[in-house]
């Protein structure tokens, strides 16, 4: 009983994370049809900067606490703009409107190798911001329930962003359609670079205040990328209300399973079910099938 | 510039005998052969053996990377499972030899099997989905992989590694040249020709119009998850073999040799090359393997960073990879311009036998009653009831229009017939029975051809090409032997510089080939001069008189629906409004009421 209050706790906290993720490449694919394979390793180097800038000892609520954590937030958030940017470019000449798939997967390894060169192939370990509690005889770090806050707040602050402010407004027209929404005049090139920030302050947010419940390694980022798309799928590409509840169930299995069976069976597993939901549920459980445009 | 110098004679002159390979593949694929020969020979005669191994891998990794070519270029579909389907076929090799003790053909050919079977598993999503789910499904696959492995340490060994001892395949043939050095050549140029052949033939077309267009593949008689399908059975054959080949060479596995790395160095490899040549991987291993990993061996900590680096400026230079910029780049050197491209259909269809002598719709055996006839079709999408009971019958040699509103569920209406729409209610009955339940593949093989709104012609094959894509069983009906006559033309005409009244026509003539008997056009006039008009309006006439198909088309040009269709039905808010012939119905109310201020329509 006791292990399976550990196990749910931990496994919502992931799952929160890969919510995140599944949320921040849903931002980039509405406004760009972009999948961007990159997104794990932002959240990479997010909790490298964590881990380079926060002085030691500093307790949550700390002024310097909160300048790190906007800090690295903007500090990530140009880094994917800039990403983006660069991924944008190219795909402008219709000829390959499929280059991203390059360029989103070269930027990853390019971000991943400064890493290596740079701080060398280990796994960083970031201290516990938040202290813990005890739950069921053993103690379990805020830090989960903090990244489970930090999802659903997130998710608020876009569906209010979007409804709320001219920007969030043509962002969402973009996703309804982009040659629409250019044809009636949006410059969709700021807009979509926007997009890439937005996603990148969230990775930043989500590397800060999660970065102790993951481990920080630069080989763990295609990982990351990989769990985050299949959050999204299950939750219905580009629907955030989707993710928000497709993550915290996946990382509930996942937990589950990796305790039951070692956690070798992770990536095997969510192989599985990223292969059932296709095969069963294409547009995923929260997406409905849509008119197909001939 | 004259005709000659862009079709050299003896191309045509020769007619009736065709080989696997197109004239300008065959020359690809033949300075790809030269190529491999000469990168095993070199360092072979210089006795230097570290770049022998080195560019025999690079070799065994060209016959993964053009399998993965096929699936990318040809199939469209996106696949970072290479190197896992190699993985598993190089360890049960491995395994087979060194822990199970069998002897080396059978070990072989168990890792050849278990290749394609790890690799058809990892596809069977496709027959669901495609494009970048795909990618994600595959990459999950090359992720899970060496956890497999490390889940079944015991009987994997995959800790340690697994050695395999050498054998008799690595004896001296001739002159410092191993048995091994020529199996790997030899499978090479196979794969190099398997990919010539592939993307000369109708299969390889078949691909390519299921991967970038499933509907028009479904409306020509294909099964696009299908195709799909045999495109990464391809693929996962050429992994399997590239795998097998991986153990000989290496004689030693471990799952830290078969990561999502691989498999994404196989995609860049592919890409970065010029996906679609043959060429192509050859220069992607080049310059994404051998200079980083090999030449620039010194620097090896900045290997990853080269390596990103250089994907990263090649696709921003060259986006259809090195071969297809060189290719770009020598076109342009030689100033070649596309000719001005035009088809005549009337030259084909003048060859129509007479009347009921030769396999017309119409003949004595088909049975009694309306080719079509549907009851109660509906279809809702979201908020939007598009088809609310809609009732339609067509009947033999007729030419049906559909007008109506923008919005009013024309063409909805037009996609619920051909199959493309699944409709919640009402049935459809086509040549005498019920295919409701048949999706628009089985619809297309019964005899329903279909064409679209925007045309869709594949720029990047010939107009012939084009017109030859379809399923394989529409070829003995007589229009498609009188298509044989301007074969060699068509062949030699890009279809990327049709004017698009032309491709209207290109798609008629792809629809005729198959032998249907009714051909729905969605706004087959959109877009059309006014002369072009004209054109297809005699040209729908004497598709029905020679072909004894009925058309059924959505239309917005009143003019031509007018002087063209045996039957009118008016479609408004999902219903039918009116269905007569146009003398009957053009003075009803309905009729004015929905055309208001269209002056045509009363005159």
């Amino acid at each position: 009983m006791d292990e399976l209050l550990i196990i749910l706790v931990r496994g919502l906290g992931a799952g929160a994370i890969y919510a995140l993720i599944a949320i921040s490449l849903n931002v980039i694919y509405n406004a760009t049809g972009v999948l961007n394979f990159a997104q794990g390793q932002l959240l990479v180097v997010a909790g490298v900067f964590t881990y380079l800038w926060l002085p030691d000892g500093a307790g949550a609520g700390s002024p310097s606490w909160f300048l790190v954590l906007l800090l690295v937030t903007v500090v990530v958030a140009l880094i994917a703009a800039l990403q983006g940017w660069l991924t944008l470019l190219p795909m402008r000449s219709p000829s390959d409107q499929h280059s991203w798939i390059i360029t989103t997967i070269a930027a990853s390894i390019v971000l991943g190798a400064i890493m290596v060169l740079t701080i060398g192939p280990r796994v960083l370990t970031l201290d516990n911001l938040f202290g813990q509690f005890p739950l069921g005889g053993s103690q379990v770090p805020y830090v989960y329930l903090a990244v489970i806050a930090l999802a659903v707040l997130v998710y608020l602050f876009l569906r209010w962003f979007q409804r709320r402010y001219l920007v969030g407004l043509a962002l969402n027209a973009l996703s309804q359609d982009l040659e629409a929404a250019k044809a009636g005049g949006i410059r969709t090139m700021p807009l979509q670079v926007l997009a890439f920030a937005i996603a990148g302050a969230i990775m930043g947010l989500t590397g800060f205040i999660g970065g102790h419940a993951l481990g920080i390694v630069e080989s763990q980022a295609l990982h990351y990328v990989v769990f985050g798309f299949i959050v999204a799928v299950v939750g219905g590409l580009g629907n955030n209300t989707g993710a928000l509840v497709a993550g915290p169930a996946f990382g509930l299995v996942l937990m589950f399973v990796s305790y039951q069976a070692g956690g070798s069976a992770e990536i095997p597993l969510a192989l599985a079910v990223i292969v059932v939901v296709l095969m069963l549920r294409p547009e995923g459980i929260f997406g409905r099938p849509h008119a197909r445009r001939v | 510039m004259s005709r000659s110098t862009l079709a050299p004679p003896e191309v045509a002159v020769r007619t009736g005998r065709r080989s696997f390979l197109r004239p300008d593949v065959r020359r690809e694929v033949a300075i790809a052969i030269g190529i491999v020969l000469v990168a095993v020979a070199v360092p072979i005669i210089a006795g230097n053996s570290y770049w022998l191994q080195a560019i025999l891998l690079a070799t065994v990794y060209v016959i993964a990377a053009s399998g993965l070519n096929i699936l990318r270029a040809q199939a469209e579909q996106l696949s970072f499972g290479q190197g896992a389907v190699m993985g598993v076929a190089a360890y049960t090799t491995a395994l087979a030899v060194a822990a199970w003790e069998y002897p080396l053909p059978v070990a072989v050919l168990l890792g050849f099997l278990a290749g394609m079977a790890a690799g058809m598993i990892l596809a069977l999503p496709s027959l669901r989905v495609q494009g970048y789910y795909l990618g994600f499904v595959t990459m999950a696959g090359a992720l899970a992989l060496p956890e497999i492995f490390f889940l079944f340490e015991e009987q994997t060994r995959a800790v340690t590694g697994v050695n395999v001892p050498p054998s008799a395949i690595r004896d001296v043939v001739f002159w410092r040249t191993e048995w091994l050095t020529l199996v790997i050549v030899a499978f090479a140029i196979a794969a190099l020709v398997v990919a010539g052949m592939v993307k000369s033939s109708r299969f390889g077309r078949q691909l390519k119009v299921a991967g970038t267009s499933p509907e028009a593949a479904m409306t020509l008689g294909l099964r696009p998850g299908r195709l799909r399908l045999q495109a990464f059975a391809v693929a996962s054959l050429m992994a399997s073999v590239a795998g097998v080949l991986y153990v000989l060479l290496i004689q030693y596995v471990a799952p830290g040799s078969f990561t999502l790395a691989l498999s994404i160095l196989l995609y860049f490899v592919v890409v970065i090359g010029g996906a679609g040549t043959i060429v192509g991987p050859l220069l992607g291993v080049g310059i994404l393997y051998l200079v980083p990993d090999v030449a620039l061996a010194s620097l090896v900590d900045y290997r990853l960073l080269i390596y990103g680096v250089t994907a990263f400026v090649i696709m921003f230079l060259m986006p259809d990879g090195i071969a297809g910029g060189l290719r770009r780049l020598l076109h342009r050197l030689r100033g070649r311009t596309a000719p001005v491209v035009t088809i005549s259909l009337r030259e084909v269809l003048a060859q129509a036998p007479e009347a009921g002598e030769d396999g017309n719709a119409s003949g004595p055996d088909a049975p009694p009653g309306p080719l079509l006839r549907a009851e109660g079709l509906a279809a809702r999408f979201g908020q939007v009831q598009a088809l609310d009971g809609i009732d339609l019958e067509i009947g033999r040699k007729e030419i049906h229009a559909i007008v109506g509103p923008n919005g009013s569920g024309k063409t909805t209406l037009l996609n619920a017939i051909s199959g493309l729409v699944a409709v919640d209610s009402g049935t459809v009955f086509f040549d005498g029975r019920d295919v409701s339940s048949i999706g628009a593949s089985g619809r297309a093989r019964l005899g329903l051809a279909r064409t679209f709104q925007t045309p869709r012609v594949f720029a990047d094959m010939t107009v012939w090409e084009n017109v030859d894509c379809g399923a394989a069983d529409g070829g003995t009906h007589w229009f498609a032997k009188a298509l044989e006559a301007v074969r060699e033309q068509w062949d030699r005409l890009p279809a990327a510089t049709l004017p698009h009244g032309q491709r209207r026509f290109l798609e008629v003539a792809r629809a005729l080939r198959r032998g249907p008997v009714l051909i729905a056009l969605d706004e087959p006039a959109a877009g059309l001069s006014v002369a072009e008009r004209k054109e297809f309006s005699s040209l729908l006439r004497s598709v029905v008189a020679a072909t004894g198909a009925s058309v059924l088309m959505v239309e917005h040009d009143l003019e031509l629906v007018w002087g063209t269709a045996d039957r009118i039905s008016v479609v408004d808010a999902g219903r039918v409004v009116v269905s007569g012939p146009p003398a009957e119905i053009r003075h009803l109310p309905e009729i004015s009421r929905l055309f208001a201020g269209v002056n045509h329509v009363a005159g």
